[in-house]
């Protein structure tokens, strides 16, 4: 936190290699919240830009309730929602569970047994299908290693929600590989 | 055992032997996996991008005061070639000496601008390509 105030403070006096460091320390971060939840490519690198000049145009209005991390993910989190609501695309809630657990799990198009290799990429592919608010939760929870507060306060929901979309996602994809496992454990 | 305990046991790292367990084992490994990296220059185009809003926001701030100062020359030199006098009072300005009596019309239009002005900000959204 006091090295946060630190870059801030160097950030406000108009410190350009200070905000370079913000970048670098929080590409990564900005580049997972913003790929998991748009899928086309060639948006991607210019949201996350778009993310970081909206940190260094608000950056004044931060006040160190949070680690700056979880500020910059939450913004990035609000402008990726804020692009699939232009795009119209489905976000808000989540789907109706029995039917959706129906659909996500059938075995339509299932293909041969597949190696480790195969079997990771379609679990990747796979994740895209989940409603925002489970893969969000996926992505800051394993691949940015947060906890359920701080994932909390990006999302703006409370700890139990997201532990909730944690255990819930998980068990969805667990049910969609199982099939999968079950082709690749056939003789 | 319940599914939420397979899910902590898988996490904590023990070992699970039967097609549940084999599941979440590939499921945690895969959602371990980066979905996306950004290019190695990407800190250098934001800052290049930084600094091009900042250039065009000094070029706006150069072209309003050059706007303010030329209404400000235009103004000295046509009251100078009418030879207007100055009185110091309240709409004091020949034409505009009437506006006196319609105190609630100013602020009828002060109030209509502002409304327009907040409605614009609100409700009109930069295209996005």
């Amino acid at each position: 936190m006091t090295d946060d105030r630190a870059l801030v403070s160097r950030i406000l006096d108009g410190d350009a290699q200070a905000f370079r460091q913000l970048i670098k320390d929080n590409e990564r971060l900005v580049g997972h919240m913003v790929a998991r939840l748009v899928k086309q490519d060639e948006d991607r690198e210019e949201l996350c830009q778009d993310v970081f000049l909206r940190v260094h145009k608000k950056i004044g209005e931060f006040n160190f309730q949070s680690k700056l991390s979880t500020w910059i993910a939450t913004v990035a989190y609000r402008h990726a929602i804020n692009h699939l609501r232009k795009q119209k695309m489905k976000f808000d809630n989540l789907p109706d569970e029995e039917s959706f657990q129906r659909e996500f799990v059938s075995d339509e198009n299932l293909t041969e047994a597949m190696d480790d290799r195969e079997m990771e990429a379609l679990i990747l592919k796979i994740i895209d299908y989940l409603p925002t608010h489970y893969k969000t939760v996926l992505t800051l929870y394993h691949v940015d290693q947060m906890n359920y507060q701080e994932i909390g306060k990006i999302t703006n929901r409370p700890e139990g929600t997201v532990k909730n979309y944690l255990f819930r996602a998980r068990n969805l994809l667990k049910e969609k590989v199982k099939k999968y496992l079950g082709k690749e454990l056939e003789p | 055992m319940t599914d939420e305990q397979l899910q902590q046991k898988i996490e904590s790292g023990e070992l699970v032997n039967n097609k549940e367990g084999l599941a979440y084992r590939k499921i945690f490994d895969a959602l371990k996996k980066e979905p996306y990296q950004l290019p190695t220059s990407f800190a250098d185009r934001v800052m290049l991008q930084l600094n091009a809003e900042s250039s065009t926001l000094f070029k706006d701030y150069i072209w309003l005061s050059a706007g303010l100062l030329s209404f400000f020359v235009a103004a000295v030199a046509s009251l100078t070639f009418i030879h207007y006098k100055f009185s110091w009072g309240l709409f004091s300005l020949g034409t505009f000496r009437f506006i006196s009596g319609y105190p609630g019309l100013i602020l009828l239009s002060v109030i209509l601008i502002g409304a327009f002005q907040w409605l614009d900000k609100r409700l009109i959204r930069p295209a996005s390509f």
